[in-house]
């Protein structure tokens, strides 16, 4: 697998990236990455990405160059038959109006109706790429071609908690209330971070997503 | 005026998207916490800016490290980087800082509050850890955990605190890292970095005036990210569509479009996409932290070996602390 490239980043992190466009088979070949460097003493943080995958050690008790090594052999390894498929998560989302203020612009922007948005966006199966830019936020591909939409240029400075998105090429929940840029098309009202539960984030990589639209939630939140 | 529960940091939970958090200046929160005889990630205070007034209602040993608040007990001046005893109902006055941004409060035990995913830090975008995810507020009561079971204390280094029972209410300082006083002092600080994957990627324009031009800390820096204002760093024009969103940590520095850069700290996001200008080496992070909004700072291309010199120096002072404090690992 030639195709990835290599490089530290500062003085604590190595980081292994593509250099092809974003494909799930890239993706199994990171989760399969890390479940191998959890094995790996000197590794203290594991940080996967989109195609990506960094690693975090510590400097002082690290030889850099041998773990570079390792981390380029297992990337050479072919996927197993067995990476890991995870479990089927349905979420309730209301599509639109104040739970989706931006449903308009994607539908103006793909030339689709609001309908079409929200048909094409909850009947496809989502996989989680990985987890990451906030507690328990799941990037989820592949997103329908025609819903793919850019980032706003100008951030919210708040996005309500529960708000189902797009940014870019991916689709993804906001599991906190926060600043962001991704286009806001509905909302939903699961609890996607729990710090009480093991693992903490409900959408774990490989789980598979799927979206039920609904015009309201028959309970105010649940787990 | 922002205060919270911190420690070293939530780790290996960034899998789940959670920030690392923790003390922005780790060098103070771990003397702080050994000279009160904690372990160095017991829960201590980060106080952002000092204007606090805390009222002990027990006896504690506690210490002061970091930013100098002009502290008083009881109106009586007391000195940072210092230990002291506070006796019940005596109130802890903490000032703005003239120079620093963040001060540290230890208190002997540890602040108790739950061990959420490994952590006692506060985290304020998910709202766990720390007092009830949230910062302190007027009126909180903070709970110190029972010293029965802390076997260091009245063991003090005997030339420094005579370890009888009067002795053991003695006041004691430590020298603050020789760092602390040109950082807190000198305009522009000098911050470490080592360049990182995407530097190239800006026009030799841009290459030139991330390391000769001063930049300022914006009022919107929190303990997310410094933003800085100055010489807007340029991209050259490439073919790459957008980054794919990747790794990102405390001391990296991304550069958006806008071209001004935003230096990540502790409660930094997990992963972004902007291109990375470089890192903030270990060693100056807690340094950057304690510079106040609207100081000034310069940026300093150096190699990860001058970033490992630098963190064994550091590493070489808090030795010596362990060192005078009696502590072993």
């Amino acid at each position: 697998m030639d195709f990835f490239s290599f490089y530290r980043l500062g003085e604590a992190a190595l980081v292994c990236s593509p250099e092809l466009p974003q494909s799930l088979q890239t993706q199994q070949r990171i989760w399969q990455m890390v479940v191998m460097v959890k094995q790996w003493p000197e590794v203290v943080e594991i940080i996967p990405g989109m195609n990506n995958l960094t690693l975090i050690f510590d400097p002082a008790m690290t030889d850099v160059a041998a773990l570079e090594q390792r981390f380029r052999s297992i990337a050479q390894q072919p996927i197993f038959s067995t990476v890991q498929i995870g479990k089927l998560v349905e979420i309730p989302v209301c599509y639109g109006g104040v739970n989706g203020v931006d449903l308009e612009t994607v539908a103006n922007f793909s030339g689709l109706t609001t309908d079409e948005v929200i048909h094409l966006h909850s009947s496809t199966e989502y996989m989680v790429y990985f987890t990451g830019f906030q507690a328990g936020f799941a990037y989820l591909g592949e997103l329908d071609v025609r819903l793919h939409m850019p980032r706003r240029a100008d951030p919210r400075i708040l996005v309500p908690a529960g708000s189902v998105a797009i940014g870019g090429a991916v689709t993804g929940i906001y599991p906190q209330a926060s600043p962001g840029g991704w286009n806001l098309i509905g909302c939903c009202n699961r609890a996607l971070f729990d710090p009480k539960r093991q693992p903490p984030a409900l959408l774990q990589a490989g789980d598979i997503v799927r979206f039920i639209p609904v015009t309201e939630f028959s309970s105010a939140r649940y787990d | 005026m922002l205060s919270t529960v911190q420690d070293l940091g939530r780790f290996h939970y960034r899998l789940d998207g959670v920030v690392l958090g923790g003390a922005l200046d780790d060098v103070a929160h771990q003397v702080a916490n050994w000279m009160v005889g904690n372990s160095a990630d017991a829960a201590t205070l980060e106080i952002t800016l000092g204007g606090v007034k805390l009222r002990f209602l027990h006896k504690h040993r506690f210490s002061l490290t970091g930013a100098d608040c002009d502290a008083e007990l009881d109106g009586k001046k007391i000195r940072c980087w210092w230990s002291y005893i506070a006796q019940p109902g005596q109130v802890l006055h903490l000032r703005a800082p003239r120079f620093g941004m963040r001060t540290m409060l230890a208190v002997r035990g540890g602040i108790d509050v739950p061990l959420v995913l490994g952590s006692y830090s506060t985290n304020l975008k998910a709202s766990f850890g720390g007092m009830m995810g949230r910062a302190l507020k007027s009126g909180d009561t903070i709970a110190v955990r029972s010293t029965v079971n802390l076997a260091w204390g009245v063991h003090f280094n005997p030339t420094l605190v005579p370890s009888t029972n009067e002795g053991a209410d003695l006041a004691f300082g430590i020298v603050a890292y020789p760092a602390y006083g040109s950082t807190l002092t000198d305009s522009p600080c000098l911050i470490r970095v080592i360049p990182g994957p995407e530097y190239v990627r800006f026009d030799d324009v841009s290459q030139h005036a991330c390391w000769n031009c001063e930049y300022k800390i914006t009022a919107s820096s929190d303990r997310t990210a410094y933003r800085l204002a100055g010489a807007p760093l340029v991209r050259r024009p490439d073919k790459l569509q957008e980054m794919l969103s990747h790794a990102v940590f405390p001391g990296v520095i991304q550069v958006p479009p806008s071209g001004q850069p935003i230096i990540l700290l502790k409660d930094a996001q997990t992963t972004g996409g902007y291109p990375k200008l470089g890192v903030v080496i270990a060693a100056d992070l807690w340094r950057l932290a304690q510079l106040p909004l609207g100081a000034r700072l310069q940026l300093v291309p150096v190699t990860a070996e001058d970033a490992r010199m630098a963190a064994e120096d550091l590493s070489d002072y808090l030795s010596q602390v362990k060192q005078i404090l009696s502590i072993s690992d």
